[in-house]
């Protein structure tokens, strides 16, 4: 990686989401007062950053340095994850009647999800607090993201992940060389088991006692559109969401650049989406709710945002209502049927996330939630060769022929 | 012996003294988290229940591994042998 000039130690500290109460930036994930999470602060003040500090760095999210928690460059375990194309829609915008709306496309990480974000901040920050071991709950993504950093970083690596998981994410996971733990249960089941063990066993976990540096590397998400939108803020963005950490991050990263005084005033929209079947968030948000309330059977094609019982869940639900957004849900039909519009008019194929996002986007657009002159970003968050059973069944299947251009003629409609 | 048990993780560890695993009869998980109080101190209630009385939405409790809040809260009857948790609700994803 290239040098840059940085200033170290920016990192303020940990503060209470909930009380206020400030600690040192070590291994703890929650306020011993009254147990809330914890997030990092940073001494913004003394953060200098213009457009032009981020400008002649390397095309990753480790440009954004100053505000991510490590105290050094050297510790970072570089996949060259980040500064994905944020892709200007032409065909998609046209069909569903947009202006101006871009896909922040995350399936081309190097892991194929946004994962690699929070899991380079988490596996770094890992290695400053001289860990020697790492590990993460997943719903399949996490574990690819997490078990190729600590193999870069070479500490072993504890997976836990629900039982029937789509086969390429497990497939991928385990070729890294984690001990990958399947428990028999669903999503809440492996992160339970996983904050017990690493309570007991002194890991690393990167969703859970790392969390409050682990999340911090999805703000890079805000960041990046911010840059790539020439320092502007978009009208509107849509998020899909399972635990809430991936919209939390979101929105934190806006407020950091505002500041550190790269944006203005915040007035982007930020709309959650969820898959029907397990939307919790999307349900809280229908219905007035002050709480999240826990769904016990998760049963949705997204299976990456099938959590049911989502840690962030009331902090991404304040955060839509601040900042003025929506939350809204697609079936499992939607969700495929935006995969394919998706890949058919964008060339990208993403995953059920990314499907969730694109189904809300279109739903919230023919509500008229969406206005048609808004620059809407929307994110997709994994790539569709994770999950090919997903769509497979619903596609037509290939043409066979003898290699006989005769036989071929009649099938080539488009001449 | 009929008595419960509560795996204490290490954030709570300081509120029961120190212990990691409390044995203690409770018919349900309210009155679990009187009977530690009354043994460890008016703390645990004031720390593990909000001001209505309710348990601290960033905690949740298992029994079995079930979280109590599908089984019906603090009311959620326990028997002897059950095995009780209590993580922090912000985890995971
Ligand atoms: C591809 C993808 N998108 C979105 C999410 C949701 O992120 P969060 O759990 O932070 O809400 C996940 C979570 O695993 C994911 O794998
Ligand atoms: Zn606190």
């Amino acid at each position: 990686m290239r040098e840059v000039e940085v200033t170290m130690g920016q990192i303020g500290g940990l503060r209470c989401r909930e009380c206020s109460k400030e600690y040192d930036p070590s291994l703890r994930y929650v306020c011993e007062e009254c147990f809330g999470p914890l997030d990092v602060f940073y001494d913004y003040d003394a953060i200098k950053v213009t457009p032009e500090t981020f400008a002649p760095r390397d095309k990753t999210m480790w440009r954004y340095f100053e505000l991510l928690p490590l105290s050094s460059l050297s510790s970072v375990v570089n996949l060259w994850q980040g500064f994905t194309p944020l892709h200007r829609s032409k065909r998609l915008a046209a069909k569903l009647g947009l202006r101006e709306l871009y896909l922040k496309n995350d399936s081309v990480n190097p892991t194929f999800s946004f994962k690699d974000r929070p899991a380079g901040v988490g596996v770094s920050r890992a290695l400053e607090l001289e860990l020697k071991a790492i590990g993460c709950a997943s719903t399949g993504n996490l574990a690819a993201a997490t078990a190729a950093h600590a193999a870069v970083a070479g500490l072993p690596c504890y997976v836990f992940i629900p039982v029937g998981l789509e086969l390429p994410k497990v497939a991928q996971a385990l070729t890294y060389g984690p001990r990958i733990v399947e428990v028999e249960g669903d999503y809440d089941d492996a992160n339970r088991l996983a904050a017990q063990a690493a309570d007991a066993f002194n890991i690393g976990v990167l969703n859970i006692n790392l969390r409050p540096y682990y999340v911090e590397g999805s703000k890079t998400l805000a960041f990046e559109v911010a840059e790539q939108l020439g320092w502007e803020q978009p009208d509107h963005v849509i998020v899909p969401v399972g635990s809430g950490a991936m919209l939390h991050s979101i929105c934190k990263g806006f407020e950091e650049l505002r500041s550190v005084g790269l944006l203005d005033e915040i007035r982007v929209k930020v709309s959650a989406a969820q898959g029907q079947g397990c939307a919790p968030i999307v349900d809280a948000f229908k219905r007035g709710l002050n709480e999240v309330i826990p769904v016990e059977n998760p049963d949705t094609v997204a299976k990456s945002l099938a959590i049911g019982e989502p840690g962030d869940g009331l902090y991404a639900l304040k955060k839509v209502r601040k900042y003025n957004g929506y939350a809204e849900e697609a079936s499992d039909k939607e969700i495929v049927d935006a995969i394919r519009l998706l890949a058919e008019t964008e060339g990208i194929f993403t995953e059920p996330a990314g499907g969730v996002s694109v189904a809300v986007l279109k739903k919230m657009v023919d509500d008229g939630k969406i206005g048609r002159d808004e620059k809407v970003v929307c994110y997709i968050t994994g790539n569709g060769l994770k999950t090919p059973e997903v769509v497979l069944e619903s596609l037509p299947r290939p043409i066979v022929v003898k290699p006989d251009l005769e036989v071929l003629a009649p099938y080539i409609t488009g001449r | 012996m009929g008595e419960v048990v509560l795996q204490v993780p290490r954030f709570l560890s300081s509120l029961f003294k120190g212990e990691r695993e409390i044995k203690l009869d409770a018919s349900n998980v309210r009155n679990m988290v009187m009977t530690l109080s009354d043994r460890y101190g008016e703390d645990v209630k004031e720390k593990l229940l909000d001001g209505e009385g309710r348990l601290k939405a960033v905690l949740n409790v298992y029994v079995n591994g079930k979280n109590v809040r599908f089984t019906g809260g603090l009311d959620t009857s326990l028997n002897p042998g059950d095995k009780v948790t209590i993580l922090p609700a912000v985890a995971g994803g």
